[in-house]
């Protein structure tokens, strides 16, 4: 065992060992409170105007471009490498942030249909600023990947939010019945197999670069689907407990995460996160 | 700005004589390599296009698929290997083809009699701002599937 390896705590499905009063929450983007928002914009911008390997353009990279592309679909690991995507992710947005500062990624409920939540589509904040959430530069990727043989070069993400094609109404958007009904899946390759599409489908609703793997990840809606997806994989685990994930090793590793197994993404409070409904807090005095 | 000429296929199946709780079509060996897309299934259409709503009675499903977007390395970088050699514990193959799942219960109890011959029109569907902005080579041609199965389960 190395020794970041060690430093991580091994999670078999059990109850966390996770300190509670050191879990972070994942919210609903439309349940964020304004310090919420306020901490989670200023953590991107902070990972937006780094070039190393603690930026945003290094972390939205390993999804796609630059080579090599890293991201896994199509598989039973589909769920638990984007889980540990977002965790690595999620941890340089905290070391973004003052010490003890506590920031997390919220969660886009696309099941409501209500399209793209505001804090994410207005281009301009109140101060007039640039909204870091509203897109983001395409950076970091060599001319020679871009090749004339794929998708062309960008210099920022795009979206096209919309119903994808004729009869599927004016939303367009997977609807909380299909949700429901995914979640009702006993089997795990059978769940994740039918909650893979319905992310599919999320990525082709919005169009743009959010479509295309290779630059999907650059666009901070991204993280914001993700969260959902990575939210009803552990809504369903509740569902379903002792399910597993099928046939997929537990010691299987997910690379580039050099710390995190299968087996350490199978409880998110685990990681040191859970997903809330809404949390309130106040100290006595 | 290319443009999206879709390459609808048909599959021949037949419904089970039985009765059965769930019915799925599973599709097997997709190709993912080009644009994303979305697949549209239709029984018994076999003039079903990329025109053809889902409001229609013969839609029974789409499996979307969320494509690689081209190839961004050099001559045979995207070529997954035909078979695995033993002792090679790398990763699979980005580009190695994939299976999808639609359920189709309803549908098929609605459409098509016990053990009746039935026709599956599957339909590659291009958002259209996608196909302007990608080159040809990726909008066209897209739906390339090994094999369809109707599993039933009873």
């Amino acid at each position: 065992m190395s020794h970041l390896t060690s430093m991580v705590p091994f999670v078999t499905g059990s109850p966390s060992s996770t300190s509670l009063s050191t879990r972070r929450y994942r919210k609903s983007v439309t349940a964020l409170t304004t310090g919420d928002l306020d901490a989670f914009r200023t953590a991107l911008t902070t990972m937006l105007g780094l070039r190393d390997d603690r930026g945003f353009e290094y972390w939205a990279g390993i999804h796609g471009l630059p080579l090599p592309i890293s991201c896994v679909h199509g598989s039973p690991l589909f769920l638990p490498w984007h889980r540990a995507y977002l965790y690595y992710f999620e941890q340089h947005l905290l070391d973004a942030m003052p010490h003890g500062t506590q920031v997390s990624l919220p969660w886009w409920d696309w099941s409501n249909q209500a399209g793209v939540p505001a804090a994410y589509a207005d281009a301009k904040l109140t101060d007039g600023k640039e909204n870091p959430l509203a897109g983001s530069p395409v950076t970091g990727i060599p001319d020679n990947q871009f090749t004339n043989q794929n998708v062309p070069r960008v210099t920022r993400t795009s979206r096209s939010p919309g119903p994808g094609g004729p009869g599927h109404g004016s939303a367009g958007l997977p609807s909380a019945a299909q949700v429901q009904a995914v979640l009702a899946l006993k089997d795990f390759e059978d769940f994740t197999t039918q909650l893979e599409d319905l992310h599919n489908q999320v990525h082709m609703w919005v169009g743009g670069t959010m479509s295309e793997i290779p630059v999907a990840a650059f666009d901070p809606l991204f993280w914001a689907h993700h969260a959902m997806i990575d939210r009803i994989w552990s809504l369903w685990q509740l569902a379903h407990p002792g399910a597993g994930v099928g046939t997929v090793p537990h010691d299987h590793p997910l690379g580039p995460f050099p710390t995190l197994t299968v087996a350490q993404t199978l409880n998110v409070t685990g990681l040191g996160y859970d997903y809330a409904a809404s949390t309130s807090s106040s100290a006595p005095g | 700005m290319a443009e999206f000429v879709s390459n609808p296929l048909t599959v021949t199946l037949r419904a089970p004589g039985e009765p059965y709780e769930r019915a799925d079509l599973e599709f097997h060996g997709v190709d993912h390599s080009r644009a994303s897309y979305e697949a549209r299934l239709f029984i018994n259409d076999p003039d079903a296009g990329p025109d053809t709503p889902t409001t229609d009675e013969s839609y029974a499903g789409s499996f979307w698929i969320f494509g690689h977007g081209g190839c961004a390395g050099d001559e045979g970088h995207c070529e997954p290997p035909r078979e695995r050699r033993p002792f090679d514990f790398r990763p699979e193959h980005q580009l190695t083809p994939v299976s999808k799942r639609v359920m189709i219960t309803g549908k098929l109890r609605a459409l098509v009699q016990p053990g009746e011959q039935f026709t599956v029109r599957i339909v590659p569907y291009v958002r259209p701002e996608s196909a302007e902005r990608l080159p040809d080579n990726l909008v066209s041609d897209l739906l390339h599937v090994d094999r369809v199965d109707l599993i039933t389960y009873q």
